[in-house]
């Protein structure tokens, strides 16, 4: 999942000097720009998958729900809901289900004018390698990247945004739904802790982007949440250490680790329910 | 006349040039880097997949960008960049967004190289950042060219626990 944010500084320092060369450069030099990157649906289930846990249909947003939504903030956030219901289908093998939420994608997608992502010649591909594990995983993140890309290059940065939106509260909802119950060993209640960078990432964006009516509307609904996941504790008492591998592969150990009790785990699980309830 | 002819010819000749030049950067500026990374940058072994986190942007000599990317406990990433420029000189470096700003890698430090790979133990902000020097003699000063950021992962492998007999 991608977004980008350009620190326009550089660029009006630009504008406002090169009466020479040596201060044209120099502004040059200042010009920064800060893009923020998140991973993916498909990046985040496959984080979050273990042989333990097993595919649950009641969990995603039934295909019917599709006639729902009729403007066009509701239709993008929606299909980013979908889109991250079909990264838990291929991730979590549950290949029937892949086709129609393909095509309930192509649908949506079709609404809010993205033509060059999850086109119905995919949809062909799909049924043809339902029984095909990696070809239908790839087809999957094939078709969001191809998405993501279309949004950046036509500057439809809102739109991902709102899309990016959906599709992270469904993956939080999913995934504290195959959490449970708070316990502090729970392994897959660590790595949902983990998920709070991808969200303040996701976050960032939206504020960045928030000049637009939608995507302002979409970031105050989410605040509530972002203040929750700011509650999760930073144990910083470890530093960062980078070690080598004789093949020269780099080893990142040490460094913060997010703990939550059991307090803001609920509250966190609670706001994704209620935000998954509007959403939906 | 014949000198008449040679000097049309010269400024048609510019013009010619110019054209070419500004068709570049038009095209240049055009193509906004579609794929790029995906086209250009070195990939690994197939035990990684490919990370949507990958981009590829427009840049000049002289010019620094960062983006800030997210990644997971318990997984390795491999980050490949690739370049338009005819420079063998485009740093990168891999810092970790916290207080410190801690230097995870400097291809600086390692001969420009263009990948890296790692593992990581615990969750990170990690920010990208790409340094094209400044080239003021270079004839494509001024004209943006893509650089990529290619980024795979995969689960980090575990050894498997030794157990006495079967």
């Amino acid at each position: 999942m991608a977004n980008g944010c350009n620190n326009t500084t550089g660029k009006q320092e630009a504008a406002q000097g090169g009466q020479n060369d040596t201060i044209a450069v120099q502004q040059e030099k200042k010009f920064q720009s800060v893009y923020y990157r998140f991973p993916t649906p498909n990046e985040v289930f496959s984080f979050i998958k273990s042989e333990k846990l097993a595919f649950d249909p009641s969990l995603i947003n039934p295909v019917s729900n599709v006639s729902k939504y009729l403007d066009s903030k509701s239709q993008t956030i929606a299909l980013g809901v979908y889109i991250a219901d079909l990264a838990y289908i291929t991730i979590f093998e549950s290949y029937n289900n892949s086709l129609a939420y393909y095509k309930t994608i192509h649908n949506l997608s079709e609404k809010v004018r993205i033509t060059s992502a999850y086109d119905l010649e995919v949809a062909k591909r799909i049924e043809r390698n339902l029984q095909n594990l990696d070809s239908l995983k790839n087809i999957s993140v094939e078709s969001y990247s191809s998405m993501v890309e279309f949004l950046i290059m036509n500057n439809r940065e809102t739109t991902l945004a709102l899309i990016a939106s959906g599709a992270y509260i469904e993956c939080f909802y999913i995934a504290f739904n195959l959490a449970g119950k708070y316990s502090p060993s729970n392994p897959l209640i660590v790595k949902i802790i983990d998920l709070k960078y991808a969200f303040d990432n996701l976050y960032s964006y939206l504020e960045i982007y928030s000049d637009n009516q939608q995507v302002k509307e979409v970031a105050q609904q989410l605040k509530p949440l972002k203040s929750l996941f700011d509650q999760i504790r930073e144990d910083k008492s470890s530093k960062t250490r980078v070690k080598q591998d004789k093949n020269g592969h780099l080893i990142f150990e040490g460094g913060t680790k997010l703990q939550i009790d059991e307090k803001v785990y609920n509250e966190i699980r609670n706001a994704v329910f209620s935000l998954r309830q509007k959403f939906i | 006349m014949l000198k008449k002819n040679n000097m049309h010819m010269k400024a048609l000749g510019k013009l010619g040039l110019l054209v070419i030049i500004f068709g570049w950067v038009v095209f240049a500026k055009a193509q906004d880097c579609y794929y790029f990374h995906e086209y250009q940058c070195k990939f690994p072994d197939n035990t990684y997949y490919l990370n949507g986190q990958s981009r590829s942007a427009l840049f000049t000599y002289g010019m620094t960008s960062q983006f800030k990317m997210v990644t997971f406990g318990g997984e390795d990433y491999h980050i490949s960049i690739c370049y338009q420029f005819k420079i063998k000189n485009v740093r990168f470096r891999l810092i970790e967004d916290n207080e410190d700003k801690t230097v995870l890698f400097d291809n600086a430090e390692n001969k420009y190289v263009t990948e890296v790979s790692f593992s990581n133990n615990v969750a990170r902000r990690i920010i990208i950042e790409i340094s094209v020097p400044d080239e003021p003699t270079a004839k494509d000063r001024g004209v943006p060219q893509c650089v990529g950021v290619l980024i795979h992962s995969r689960k980090t492998y575990q050894e498997p626990k030794n157990k006495l007999g079967f």
